[in-house]
């Protein structure tokens, strides 16, 4: 297994009290996968991928778990080792590539930077293969392209920038945390395709960070459903969008506009609002949203259970026995 | 859908820019180059399109927040750019806007009973209790408790505040609301709940909506027509369901294929994939100005504007191949 998640988790010690953005979450991803992590903001989805690249933001902290990559541990490793591996062996992509590439360098010695830090090439020989990179993700003309600053590209382009310098030195795992978000419809297309093909070819483990369920669907092998820093719901994407088992799963498919026959008058909703992390409801955290909410919600949290075949689901309530009947 | 509420005939709204640091060359953005379009009563349309497309500008030119370079925008009968700055407020009692950013439309030191009282003391309607009253009513209208009043907007969710953002807009009863991506900034499972409150009080009140968007799952459930634009000008326009079921300008086949179908047997179906990246709206295109990235280009496509035209029961699409495929 390249990487293990288990029981990771992280914490922020704020005046408001311990915030629990991820709180006990386990997952593995293996080579040439592609694992969707889906939820909505503040679900603890990007906090999730800034632990495990060992870049959580102060106040917070690792408190609890482990992660194991590829044979290392993680969250024992010193800062140096750590930033060695990052860059390298993990790479990550963000939701806006304006903010993430540094504005008073060109794409060339930004690209070719991470090819001499990493894997101590010469100038000339680190931007030859930074032209081949950017040939890779589809920039058209990159002899020019590796002279330009970011802000002479186009969203579409630095998204590309962005993932040229994510796979420069071949990692075997990649987080893309909302990659396409801040793009349009036709260039999130062409980028997803982009993430997709890469996946394959370098047999790279890619995990995929999204709010829409649209782009889990298309791109993602395996699915974790996240909810107030918990996966809620865990399964093969075939499986999760076939059968969807946590009524916050269910609510999210269901808010989604169909198309069938007769075209719904009214969309269906999840009831009230995304729940600040500091006023969490005791037992289940989704239970003042929930339709099909019991006694026992109000008072115990649910574990993350498998119903069989791998799909795991954190709830009290059996769905899927409730939909055989 | 008899009487039109708003027509627009030829309008266009070019920005100059200044090229370089020390300002040299002057370049012009043709944001809006030369669009149709009409509005019925109790109707909704949408404009959809992606980033630079015009829709957004078009939007702040119905309402003139923004003064058109040229162009006709006739609303209740009268040409807005050409009345007077008090028949303007009067006419703008008609026609209110939901903004996309819920945390950024409303102001902070305002209570929530300042902000959605604030039009109705504008135009000058009711007593301080009267008032007091209406703005309890469309609080509830919009779902919010009445404690909501006294309370700050910073109190509230965006799905909470883009309600208040509503209320506001239609305190003064408006026949026409330009909604600009009224629920791209909210949470998915909130995204639902706005749509609905904007359905119902668009048949119970019976305003008309330009429904700004590029959510296209979004568009098809709320819209009676929809206008595709691309670089300023409109490609295609029809009804909802038509435009879904039968595009016919290849930029809107390719926009629809590309949305991502939340069922993963939806991977079967083919995406039109586009090449290249949306030109920018300072150097457009020659001829046909979707050419450079259009699967069925010829090349005639490069010389010849395409005009609007009809294919039947008001679907009208710019595309000089069209025929061969309609």
């Amino acid at each position: 297994m390249l990487l293990t998640v288990d029981r990771l988790k992280t914490y922020f010690h704020t005046s408001e009290g311990i915030i629990r953005a991820v709180d006990d979450v386990s997952f593995k991803i293996e080579r040439g996968r592609i694992l969707g992590i889906v939820g909505e903001s503040g679900c603890g989805k990007s906090m999730t991928a800034m632990s495990i690249m060992r870049l959580v933001p102060s106040p917070g902290k690792i408190v609890g778990g482990n992660i194991n990559f590829d044979g290392h541990d993680l969250l024992k490793l010193s800062n140096e080792e750590i930033r060695r591996l990052r860059g390298d062996r993990m790479a990550m992509i963000f939701q806006d590539p304006m903010t993430s590439l540094n504005p008073v360098f060109t794409i060339g010695e930004q690209i070719a930077e991470i090819l001499r830090t990493h894997r101590g090439l010469k100038k000339s020989a680190a931007l030859e293969r930074t032209e081949s990179l950017l040939q890779n993700v589809g920039i058209p003309d990159p002899a020019r392209r590796i002279r330009e600053y970011p802000h002479q590209m186009s969203g579409g382009m630095r998204q590309r920038v962005m993932i040229a310098m994510a796979i420069s030195c071949e990692p075997s795992l990649i987080i893309a945390d909302e990659p396409t978000t801040a793009l349009d419809v036709t260039i999130q297309a062409q980028i997803l395709r982009l993430l997709k093909g890469l996946t394959d070819s370098l047999n790279t483990a890619l995990i995929l960070i999204s709010h829409d369920l649209g782009i889990i669907a298309e791109t993602a092998d395996e699915v974790g459903v996240m909810y107030a820093g918990k996966v809620v719901e865990y399964a093969t994407t075939k499986e999760l969008f076939a059968n969807p088992l946590h009524p916050y799963t269910i609510g999210l498919l269901e808010s989604i506009p169909r198309f069938g026959e007769i075209k719904e008058d009214r969309l269906r909703t999840i009831k009230g609002a995304v729940p600040k992390l500091s006023e969490l409801p005791a037992g289940c955290k989704f239970n003042p949203r929930c339709k099909y909410i019991i006694e026992k919600c109000n008072n115990a949290e649910p574990e993350l259970i498998d119903t069989g075949g791998g799909h795991l689901v954190r709830c009290w309530v059996d769905l899927n026995k409730s939909k055989s009947k | 859908m008899s009487e039109k509420l708003l027509t627009v005939r030829g309008l266009k709204k070019h920005f100059s820019v200044e090229d370089g640091v020390f300002g040299g060359k002057v370049k012009v953005v043709h944001a809006v180059d030369g669009i149709n379009f009409e509005i019925g009563e109790n109707e909704v349309l949408s404009l959809v399109g992606e980033s630079g497309c015009g829709k957004s500008t078009t939007g702040r030119l119905i309402l003139r927040l923004i003064e058109p370079t040229e162009g006709e925008i006739v609303f209740m009968g009268e040409d807005i750019c050409k009345v007077n700055g008090k028949r303007m407020k009067e006419l703008r009692r008609e026609m209110q806007i939901i903004f996309q950013d819920p945390y950024a439309s409303l102001n902070p030191r305002l209570t929530v009973r300042e902000i959605v009282e604030e039009p109705l003391i504008v135009h000058r309607i009711g007593t301080k209790q009267e008032r007091r009253e209406e703005v309890a009513g469309l609080l509830e209208k919009v779902g919010l408790s009445q404690d909501a009043m006294r309370r700050y907007p910073h109190e509230f969710s965006g799905g909470q505040r883009q309600r208040i953002g509503v209320a506001r807009a239609i305190a003064l009863k408006p026949k026409l609301i330009v909604a600009d991506e009224p629920v791209s900034a909210l949470d998915v499972s909130i995204q639902a709940q706005v749509i609905n409150l904007l359905k119902e009080l668009q048949e119970e009140k019976h305003i008309s909506y330009l429904f700004i968007a590029h959510d296209l799952n979004i568009v098809r459930h709320i819209s009676n027509r929809v206008a595709v634009m691309y670089l300023g000008k409109i490609m295609e326009l029809a009804h909802v369901d038509e435009l879904y079921k039968r595009p016919l300008h290849p930029y809107t086949q390719a926009l629809l294929s590309a949305i991502p179908v939340p069922d993963p047997s939806g991977r079967e179906r083919k995406i039109i994939l586009l090449s290249g990246d949306i030109p920018s709206p300072i150097d457009i295109p020659s001829g046909c100005r979707f050419h450079p990235r259009c699967p069925k280009m010829i090349q005639e496509c490069k010389n010849i504007i395409p005009y609007l035209e009809d294919f039947g029961s008001g679907h009208t699409v710019a595309c000089i191949r069209a025929r061969e495929w309609a």
